[in-house]
């Protein structure tokens, strides 16, 4: 058998397993969402009739597409700037041996589970005066306490704050991996052009690094649109649905309600807004070859 | 057949079973088998009150051989002679459900069925509930269910109407070949656990188990120091609330983020704002030939409205969710609301059962089935000195004080919680089917049921009028008002009316706001159901076509 051949009979599995289970339940739910489906019942066909309940009469969302178009520019923000700032900190570290440690230091939060640390925050968080660390700091500051979450006014800022300082491992790791990869010769260029340490970045560094950016910005976004886990574990989009997120809403349809095909429809939905989302990116922030 | 089985058998149809039907459970042999009863009963709280070891097998024996002591007691007149022996291989019936707190009293149970049948084993799972519901959804579809599954009606018995549960209607009439040929098994089934879950079509696809049931816990010593009186009476429940606060305490513990307890709470007051107008709601009561059922989904037992009675009262604006009764409830509740604690409205479950395990709250709103579970914590956590006793409140009947909120019947908040179904697999036919009834009827045999039931943290209200329960919960049932079914039973829409009710008492919602988005709430709702068809559409066309 020819070397190509070879090649691609052990491929055969990899695919197959690909489109049984990555595949075929994402068409199975582009399928699904032009269905009526729910608990012990036959599925019936309504065409575009769960997209319209949800686009014009489903109250909640709306509403939880407004939280989610909050919590995802904050979020992104958090993502692209604060991970990016601690890569350069690191990267200009003189000495390797601290540079590792500083890199360590935050790469090791990662190996926390994110129920675990959602938990803590939670406790963090917590109203009373007594139990909460927020409002212990703040007592010691004489400041009233927050009922943070519980409170509809402060829940989705809360939510926001949580994970404070958002220094995130692995986009850290990816914006540090491409500060790295700048070549030498560019660095010792822009030290004897005499460019201070504001113009480096962003003359030189971000431009080289853009590659880098326009990764974690897509990952971002599609984490962002989806993601539920956090509200689902902090506040279960309450109270009185202040942070309520559409991620939650489609898990609501298709595990809570049964709904099977609405649940489908929402998650089309994202998906189109990821997609969106991704093309626009791709099409507005473009790799430059500086090299 | 083997002669110690006939003897069994000859037993288990005499005392026991032989008197039910026609009369209720207590009959011309009452005292008979209460005497029975007593004495098992009596056996299996000593045990569990001793915590011996878990040495299933003693207890096995133990119960068989009070059952062979009972044989041995006499026969009933009514026993029969001709007895066909069950088969001689081994033959396993399964059973699934979720209750894990029922497990190690069924598997006693079975054990002595076991001595009883030895040729049949009854297997015990235990699933959780999602999974349960899961394993209900794709082995009843794959016609591999287990023979009997645990399910939570009005939900599960939809599988009913799809043709994928069995229907005992058709199978109770079938010769009952282990105690009478002669006669059929519906006549060793309690006649009232099957009549309270009949459907209007009079199938029957679930034999109720136990039952579900909120109210006010409370630190019963806490009472007995202060020298508070048990609140029956709105005023009452002011008055003590405004006592146990000046005394430096909470009065209610309450958990205002989304919790079955809360909504069965703020559902009662619903009802009892609307109690007076039940005859008008509720107008196929006093139609003797309309039955309730299951298959309403919008409860059991009778009690509740169905979908008929909703759409014609919300059609006709006898019930009205802008109007001035729901607009009292919410005043009502946001009245008691001030003896709640700080943060109510989001406040999780555990936060209120630690606020009163901790003795900084009175009360606390929780299902009955907490009772026991919080009885043994303290019993085992908390030194002899500081502990303390635990019971419950009457829900208050504040309609009572106001002319035009009369209450009128009072029954219970809740109600038919956990039931029994067998799947309908082809396997399911012949004698594994008599012997799976067999197995059901040892189950719901009122001597059975009663050492099972007790056992468990749910001692509350039985199913079966005849068995007595604790006095405090006796006090309960008696005054806790009936559910007229008020709050939308599906799932999004009750959901979606609670987030209002949240929001309406975090204060980001005006009352007229509030009364919008119900009214809207109960809108979908009843389009929903006449879509599903569960309206009968006779009523909708003529609202529809402007008929009232």
């Amino acid at each position: 058998m020819k070397r190509r051949n070879q090649a691609l009979l052990l491929l055969i599995p990899t695919f197959a397993f690909t489109a049984t289970f990555i595949y075929g339940p994402f068409l199975l739910a582009f399928y699904n969402a032009f269905f009526s489906w729910e608990e012990g019942e036959y599925r019936i066909f309504v065409g575009l009739g769960n997209f319209r309940h949800l686009l014009f009469e489903d109250y909640l969302f709306w509403h939880s597409m407004k939280i989610m178009a909050i919590l995802s520019v904050t979020y992104i923000a958090k993502v692209m700037i604060v991970p990016m700032l601690a890569a350069v900190l690191i990267s200009r570290v003189g000495n390797a041996r601290l540079r590792g440690a500083y890199r360590n230091l935050i790469v090791i939060a990662l190996i926390v589970p994110s129920v675990a640390v959602y938990m803590i925050w939670r406790q963090i968080y917590h109203p009373d005066g007594e139990l909460g660390l927020a409002n212990r700091l703040f007592a010691l500051f004489g400041l009233e306490p927050i009922a943070w979450f519980r409170d509809p006014d402060t829940a989705l800022l809360t939510i926001i704050l949580t994970g404070f300082p958002w220094a995130s491992g692995v986009p850290m790791l990816i914006y540090l991996a491409g500060l790295q990869n700048i070549s030498q010769d560019v660095k010792e260029a822009a030290t004897i052009d005499g460019v201070g340490p504001l113009q480096r970045f962003f003359r030189m560094e971000l431009p080289l690094i853009v590659g880098q950016v326009r990764l974690i910005a897509i990952l971002s976004v599609i984490s962002s649109v989806q993601d539920f886990v956090g509200v689902y574990l902090l506040t279960r989009g309450g109270p009185a649905g202040t942070t309520y997120v559409p991620g939650l809403l489609m898990f609501d349809y298709a595990i809570k309600y049964n709904q099977i095909g609405m649940g489908c429809a929402l998650g089309v939905i994202l998906f189109l807004i990821v997609l969106t989302l991704t093309l626009f990116i791709h099409r507005f922030v473009r790799t430059e070859d500086y090299l | 057949m083997r002669p110690e089985w006939q003897r069994l058998v000859g037993w288990r149809a005499g005392p026991v079973y032989a008197v039910l039907p026609e009369s209720g459970l207590v009959d011309s042999c009452a005292a008979e088998w209460r005497r029975l009863r007593g004495f098992k009963g009596e056996h299996m709280i000593r045990l569990r009150s001793e915590k011996q070891p878990e040495n299933t097998s003693v207890r096995i024996q133990v119960i068989a051989a009070i059952m062979l002591l009972s044989s041995a007691c006499g026969k009933s007149p009514e026993a029969p002679g001709n007895i066909a022996p069950l088969k001689t291989n081994i033959t396993q019936i399964s059973l699934v459900h979720h209750v894990d707190w029922y497990e190690e009293d069924l598997n006693v149970l079975f054990g002595a069925y076991h001595e009883l049948q030895p040729t049949v084993v009854v297997k015990q799972t235990i699933f959780p509930t999602q999974g349960l519901e899961y394993l209900l959804r794709t082995r009843l579809l794959t016609n591999s269910a287990p023979e009997i599954m645990g399910c939570q009606p009005p939900k599960d018995t939809l599988f009913g109407s799809a043709g994928y549960l069995l229907d005992f209607e058709t199978v109770l009439d079938r010769p009952n070949p282990y105690v009478d040929p002669s006669k059929p098994w519906r006549d060793v089934f309690p006649r009232q656990a099957l009549e309270m879950v009949r459907q209007q079509d009079g199938r029957i696809f679930c034999l109720p188990y136990d039952r579900a049931d909120y109210g006010f816990l409370y630190n019963a010593s806490l009472f007995e120091r202060l020298g508070l009186d048990i609140p029956e009476t709105w005023g009452e429940w002011m008055a003590t609330c405004g006592r146990l606060r000046a005394e430096g305490y909470v009065p209610i513990a309450w958990s205002g983020e989304y919790s079955a307890a809360a909504v069965n709470i703020a559902r009662a007051f619903i009802d009892a704002s609307f109690r007076e107008l039940e005859p008008e709601i509720n107008y196929k009561t006093t139609n003797p030939d309309v039955r309730y059922g299951l298959e309403d989904q919008f409860g059991d037992l009778g009690e509740r409205i169905d979908p008929d009675e909703l759409y014609r009262a919300y059609k006709t604006g006898i019930f009205d969710p802008k109007g001035e009764r729901m607009q009292f409830v919410f005043n009502k509740f946001a009245e008691l609301s001030q003896h709640f604690q700080d943060h109510w409205v989001t406040a999780d479950g555990y936060e209120q059962a630690d606020m009163f395990l901790h003795g900084k709250a009175a009360c606390f709103v929780q299902g009955t089935y907490a009772v026991d579970p919080i009885r043994d914590k303290i019993r085992k956590e908390f030194k002899p000195e500081e502990q303390w006793e635990v019971s419950i409140l009457p829900i208050p009947h504040f309609a009572e004080e106001n002319p035009d909120f009369r209450l009128g019947v009072t029954r219970t908040v809740g109600g038919f919680g956990d039931g029994l179904v067998c799947s309908v697999p082809s396997s399911l036919k012949g004698e594994r089917l008599d012997i799976t009834l067999d197995v059901l009827h040892y189950m719901f045999a009122p001597e059975n049921y009663r050492a099972v039931y007790e056992g468990s943290p749910k001692v509350g209200a039985p199913l079966y009028e005849d068995i007595p329960c604790d006095p405090g919960f006796k006090r309960f049932w008696d005054r806790a008002p009936a559910i007229l079914g008020l709050v939308p039973t599906e799932r999004q829409l009750q959901d979606e009316w609670y987030l209002h009710f949240q929001a309406y008492f975090l204060g980001r919602l005006t009352w007229e706001e509030l009364a919008d988005r119900l009214d809207h709430v109960y809108e979908e709702w009843l389009t929903r159901l006449v879509r599903k068809r569960q309206v009968d559409p006779r009523l909708v066309e003529a609202f529809e076509g402007g008929v009232s």
